[in-house]
């Protein structure tokens, strides 16, 4: 019967092994991995069993951490069968061992080795099936995070305008970076955890019952107690949790201030207030971390204690009940029980309530985060950039035509209804205060505010009637800050990533005429420079050419330019406007926010804004004429500024 | 491309790389960190060892408990005379109040080493950021802000974590090993040899994985930090990615970055999975080898049933403990790797002639301000000073050692009081002569003085004065102005010295009261207004004239603007002129200029070209000249 069971066992576990040899030795080629991970995932991305996924996830979801438990439900039934199986081996190692000590006094002394075999296959069986469920798990655990990670990203390009701000991008990356990996974790963790603990703690009783026969009132109380004191001090742990995540945010809001703002700081000599700022919230943290800490001792120092407590109440119920008759063999099988059952379940137990409460603020987080509005506009058809919309525009000039523009946000009536008629290839300056809506009548044009027309005419037909995308189409943009991501600075043209050098010379070619020549910049690489995160080593004038260059390259028949001469020199300006704007630009639709004079001559129409309104419109010349409004803007201007301009 | 690919994958892994073992620094920095308690640690020390014997003396306890029921088998050992005639019910008393000790020791232990741990780390925390405060600025311009922000932010977390709980574990499961050792051997001495046996065999085993799961991990951290930054990029550039229509490539993008981190988040979790199927094989082996030697034993009447079991338990045990030992090993080491790397920031060297205020601990490299000189340098004669004289003197500079020279022997006397404008095309250094002026990039020749006092005269000469200071004696309205989150009035002034009256005066001089078009009398409910990140709810008109309040505020003998009228609506641009004009005047401006008629009404004008200057003079010979050039440009 020994030998039956050993041979049994041997010719399960030696093919598993086999097989698990194999394939970590394979993993170092990773092969194994991108199988499971990578590769099924990124083929499923592009599936739509999996689009769809990520809508349940994330749009239709009311409960996240529900759906990502419940994700590949047979996947999650299978590691409950491993675990299943873990545990049968894990409750095989007593019943061997408990045999060996039976057999070592009676005749066939030798035999009694076998029992010990048996122990080792079943041990190293547990083991086994444990790592590749835990690893199961683990996959599982990074797919939902892979999921999740996804839809976040998305949906921070997609919000919809009233919700952009809503959130700061601090707020915005800790989603990512701290909210996901916890809902992710969880998965990965709790199940294998709940189903190898859970299991345990059930079989437990059952396996004393079977093998020992003992009654088990004083071990079920000392569990009990247990049990419940870990709820409890959980439960205050997770609270600590929770304040610890909060305190971290807020210091590391302060610390990427400072770091972010070096240069500034030093400048100011505030050197010594930051760093005052970061230890009076460095202190906060420290404070419930030591309370945290404190509780989570306590706590593992009575889960710790609680198996010893629960042999002696075991051996105490089974001298109880068998009296002289006990054997040793008895009383170390039940120690066995105890060790394998109720060790590990119960010095994860607080963890798991732990890990819980922590996995639900992320996962509310998130779902509040998920809830909030987004654009509709999932065809983006013209991904091609410029070359499909300038097949499409270039011969016909796009002209537009807006009637009735309002615009509210957070309760403030911030455009009021604004009418304005641009023909094509007209190049319209908008001047007007700080305030005065310039940026946000481009954006309303854009859609990226939630702006209302009464009418709305891009290139002849309705914009109302336009995708999103299509719409989006038309305009080539600059903005006030101008966008520069961590790529090179060919990269940064083609706004896309890995882009061939086939089009160096295109880019090149752009960057000259948007004034930003990379040798004289500095940039010894080229077009191949790396700019860096944030295009931090770019002043403010480099961005804007940089962003200049950019619209270049789509394309687009209408170019809406955010301020974007602001950080440039006076030379550069004039080159700007005559080779750029007046220049190779000639044939499209500009339309430039500024507060330079010295462009207003050369625009075609003059737009001045004042508190939300359009006030003034015209050429220039006439407005300066019989605009008295047009006047007291341009006197404040003229008094300071050179009227150079105005000759050339 | 592949250059491309290349020169990026050069760029992410310029992260600290370590291979091998820890360097020596680490083990000081940790035990610098612990060290204003090194009394307490090593009576926790004591006091947990005690704990855990007691704990696991339970189980000898039990041994006892099972010689004393098989008294007339032969394979039963006589038990101790202590415990001889002890009954079942004294028995349970002695191992319950040996638990119960065990316990309340064990649990003082955990607290007192794991709140220890906290305070240690928040120190060594504290100390790094004295010191990465005053790191040079080239630092900051070649390091990616996500990489530091990775060491202050994961980084200390995993540390703090390590050093809390887990390090009161890990002591335990040491203290058990040990325990294992000398109780298995208390039961038979014969089993000695095979426990210790068991642990070289279990080391070998870590030694074999230990690399590769040291380097898993690494990479791990390693790779996080790509996705993460580029996530921070895209929530900023979203408006521009959409109308571009790139939203896709900026989703595949993400998605390449992410899984660069999931497969290797994998690859680490094989690591350590195989890494425990070793061990598990290991320890079962040696179980069996000790059966077998037990059954010898016992045939020869050298040990009894209740040691051998004793002796299995231990085994079994220490299978556990061993393992437990390895796994929190590597996540000791994981933290470690946090150590090191705040650890080299601890170390770098600072920025030339900076100094740590005296609150700075650890033992390093760098200068301490004593007490005295920390308290008396705000009271520096330059502070009190109208306006001042600043002297540039054979100034050379280049941003990096290997970056073509900015600056080309400059010298440049610019007056108490006066008003020098500066002008230039783009790149022919007037804005780094600003940043050399408050010495953020250290000189390759020559020095800057300002009221004739310098950061590198020695601390004791007359003309010292020290770097803060120096810099709080120069005020600068940038090109670009950012503010701090917060409300204004932190944006305004750094001492609460300063009342609300004068605040709102400085904001009603310098017109933002208009700008923002709330009326005078209620200008003092602005200073609670809240500005968010970099100040991006003001314009950049409105955030130029909070920084021509504060720099009014701080009353610096030196003015220095750069672009000051270039981003400016008229009304801000008109407070602004008027501002400077009247609020300024008496102090010494340095102006760097894109608008000559910003320059028109300066007392000299210097042009600038290719980093040396080409002109000195009065604004009307200077601007002449310059736009001669310009025009036949």
């Amino acid at each position: 019967m020994t030998v039956t069971t050993s041979l049994l066992l041997q010719r399960f576990t030696v093919p598993i092994l086999v097989e698990v040899r194999r394939v970590l030795k394979s993993n170092l080629g990773s092969s194994f991995i991108s199988k499971l991970v990578s590769q099924s995932n990124s083929q499923s991305s592009l599936e739509s069993s999996s689009q769809s996924k990520l809508e349940s996830f994330t749009r239709l979801s009311k409960n996240i951490l529900l759906d990502a438990l419940l994700y590949r439900f047979s996947v999650r039934l299978f590691i409950l069968f491993l675990a299943i199986v873990a545990t049968a081996c894990g409750l095989l190692v007593p019943v061997f061992q408990r045999g060996f000590l039976d057999h070592i006094s009676a005749e066939y002394h030798w035999r009694s080795v076998w029992w010990m075999v048996g122990v080792f296959f079943a041990g190293v069986g547990q083991q086994m099936l444990n790592s590749i469920f835990r690893l199961i798990g683990n996959a599982e655990g990074l797919r939902v995070q892979r999921i999740i990670s996804q839809a976040l990203y998305e949906k921070t390009i997609h919000l919809a305008p009233e919700a952009r701000g809503k959130n700061t991008v601090g707020e915005t990356v800790n989603y990512y970076a701290q909210d996901v990996p916890t809902v992710g974790s969880f998965v990965e963790e709790f199940l294998p955890a709940v189903f190898t603990a859970g299991l345990s703690m059930l079989c437990a009783p059952i396996a004393v019952a079977l093998l020992l026969k003992i009654p088990m009132h004083g071990v079920l109380l000392v569990t009990a107690t247990s049990v419940a004191l870990s709820i409890w001090f959980g439960n205050r742990q997770a609270r600590f949790f929770v304040l610890n995540k909060m305190n971290a945010q807020k210091r590391m809001g302060v610390v990427n201030e400072w770091l972010q703002n070096m240069r500034l700081i030093r400048i100011l000599g505030w050197t010594c207030r930051f760093e005052e700022k970061i230890e009076v919230n460095r202190r906060v943290e420290t404070q419930n971390r030591l309370a945290m800490v404190t509780n989570g001792s306590t706590m593992n120092s009575i889960a710790q204690v609680t198996p010893f407590l629960i042999n002696v109440a075991g051996v105490w119920a089974l001298v109880q009940e068998k009296g002289a008759s006990v054997t040793p063999g008895d009383v170390f099988s039940v120690l066995w029980v105890f060790g394998v059952f109720f060790m590990r379940p119960l010095r994860i137990f607080p963890f798991l309530i732990a890990n819980w409460h922590d996995a639900r603020t992320s996962a509310m987080r998130l779902q509040n985060f998920f809830a909030l509005p987004q654009e509709d506009d999932s065809e983006e058809s013209y991904e091609g950039g410029g070359l499909v919309a300038s097949e499409k525009y270039d011969a016909e000039s796009v002209s537009c035509s807006v009637r009735g523009l309002n615009l509210n946000m957070n309760g403030k009536h911030l455009l009021k209804n604004i009418s304005v008629e641009i023909p094509a290839k007209a190049f319209v300056v908008i001047v007007g205060e700080v305030g005065s809506g310039k940026t946000l009548l481009l954006q309303s044009l854009m859609r990226t505010v939630p702006a209302t027309f009464d009418d709305y005419v891009l290139g002849g037909i309705s914009a109302q009637t336009l995708s999103l995308s299509i719409l989006r189409a038309h305009f080539g943009y600059v903005s006030q800050e101008g966008f520069v991501m961590s790529a090179t600075l060919r990269d940064n043209i083609a706004l896309t990533y890995e882009t061939s050098a086939s089009t160096d010379e295109k880019i090149l070619q752009l960057l000259t005429t948007a004034q930003f020549n990379p040798q004289s910049e500095h940039m010894f690489h080229g077009v191949s420079t790396e700019l860096g995160e944030r295009g931090v080593n770019l002043s403010g004038g480099q961005r804007q050419r940089v962003n200049l260059a950019r619209c270049g390259y789509f394309d687009r028949p209408v170019l809406l330019l955010d301020d974007c001469l602001s950080a440039v020199d006076v030379e550069t300006e004039r080159s700007l406007v005559q080779n750029l704007f007046l220049g190779l630009w000639a044939n499209k639709t500009r339309i430039l926010v500024t507060h330079r004079l010295s462009v207003l001559p050369h625009a075609d129409l003059v737009v001045l804004m004042e508190e939300g309104q359009i006030v003034e419109t015209g050429k220039f010349d006439d407005l300066c004429r019989t605009s008295v409004r047009m006047k007291a803007f341009v006197d404040a201007h003229v008094r300071k500024d050179n009227v150079r301009a105005k000759d050339g | 491309m592949s250059t491309n690919a290349k020169s990026r994958s050069r760029f992410l892994h310029e992260e600290t790389k370590f291979s091998g073992g820890y360097s020596t620094g680490v083990v000081k920095a940790v035990y610098e960190s612990y060290q204003p308690w090194s009394l307490r640690v090593t009576f926790l020390f004591v006091l947990g060892f005690l704990g855990r014997a007691l704990l696991l003396f339970n189980t000898n306890l039990m041994g006892f408990w099972v010689d004393s029921l098989c008294r007339n088998s032969t394979s039963c050992k006589p038990v101790p005379a202590l415990f001889r005639g002890f009954s079942h019910h004294q028995y349970v008393n002695v191992i319950v109040i040996v638990t119960a000790l065990g316990f309340v020791a064990n649990t003082l232990f955990r607290v007192g080493i794991s709140r220890t741990g906290t305070h240690a780390v928040s120190r060594f925390y504290d100390n790094v950021t004295l010191r990465v405060s005053r790191f040079p600025m080239s630092f900051f311009d070649v390091t990616p802000i996500g990489r530091m922000i990775t060491r202050f932010g994961s980084d200390y977390a995993a540390m703090f974590r390590m050093m809390g709980g887990p390090m009161g574990e890990f002591l335990c499961v040491v203290f058990d090993l040990i325990l294992i050792v000398m109780l298995s051997a208390f039961a038979s001495p014969w089993f000695l040899p095979l426990m210790l046996i068991s642990l070289a065999v279990n080391y070998a085993v870590y030694r074999s994985n230990k690399m590769r799961m040291r380097e898993e991990r690494r990479e791990l951290s390693r790779s996080r930090a790509p996705a993460i930054a580029h996530f921070s990029e895209t929530v900023q550039g979203a408006r521009v990615v959409k109308i571009f229509g790139r939203s896709n490539v900026f989703v595949t993008r993400f998605m390449t970055l992410l899984e660069g981190f999931v497969v290797q988040r994998f690859r680490a979790a094989v690591a350590i999975q195989w890494f425990s199927v070793q061990m598990t094989a290991s320890i079962q082996v040696l179980l069996v080898f000790g059966a077998v030697l037990g059954l010898i034993l016992l045939r020869h009447g050298q040990i009894s049933v209740g040691a051998l079991g004793v002796a299995l338990t231990f085994i079994g045990m220490s299978s556990n403990t061993i393992q437990s030992f390895f796994d929190w090993l590597a996540s000791l080491e994981e933290a470690l790797t946090g150590f090191e790397r705040l650890d080299e920031y601890l170390r770098k060297d600072l920025e030339p002639a900076a100094a740590l205020p005296p609150t700075a601990e650890f033992r390093t490299q760098h200068r301490v301000m004593s007490f005295a000189e920390w308290k008396k340098r705000w009271s520096h004669p330059l502070l009190s000073m109208a306006c001042a004289e600043v002297n540039i003197e054979n100034l050379t500079l280049r941003y990096q050692p290997n970056l073509p020279i900015v600056l080309d022997n400059v010298s440049l006397r610019v007056l108490s009081g006066e008003h020098v404008g500066i002008v230039g095309a783009t790149g022919s250094g007037k804005s780094t002569l600003i940043q050399a002026i408050f010495k953020l990039y250290p000189f390759e020749t020559g020095k800057i003085s300002v009221g004739g006092f310098d950061v590198s005269a020695p601390d004791s000469a007359e003309q010292f004065i020290s770097l803060d200071v120096y810099r709080s004696a120069l005020a600068l309205i940038p090109q670009d102005p950012s503010l701090f989150r917060g409300t204004l009035r932190e944006n305004l002034s750094i001492s609460d010295d300063v009342s609300d009256e004068e605040l709102v005066k400085a904001l009603c001089l310098v017109g933002l009261h208009e700008s923002l078009s709330v009326a005078t009398e209620d200008a003092a409910g602005i200073l609670k207004m809240s500005i968010e990140e970099r100040g991006v709810n003001m314009s950049v008109g409105q955030r130029q004239l909070v920084c021509l309040a504060r720099c009014l505020l701080s009353r610096s003998p030196v003015v220095l603007m750069d672009e000051a009228t270039s981003a400016v609506d008229p009304v801000s641009e008109a407070a602004l002129v008027t501002a400077t004009e009247k609020l300024l005047k008496g102090r010494t401006r340095i102006v760097v200029a894109h608008r000559l008629a910003t320059v028109v009404n300066c007392d000299r004008v210097v042009w600038m070209e290719h980093g040396k200057i080409r002109l000195i003079g009065s604004p009307s010979d200077v601007l002449v000249q310059f736009q001669k050039q310009g025009g036949a440009k």
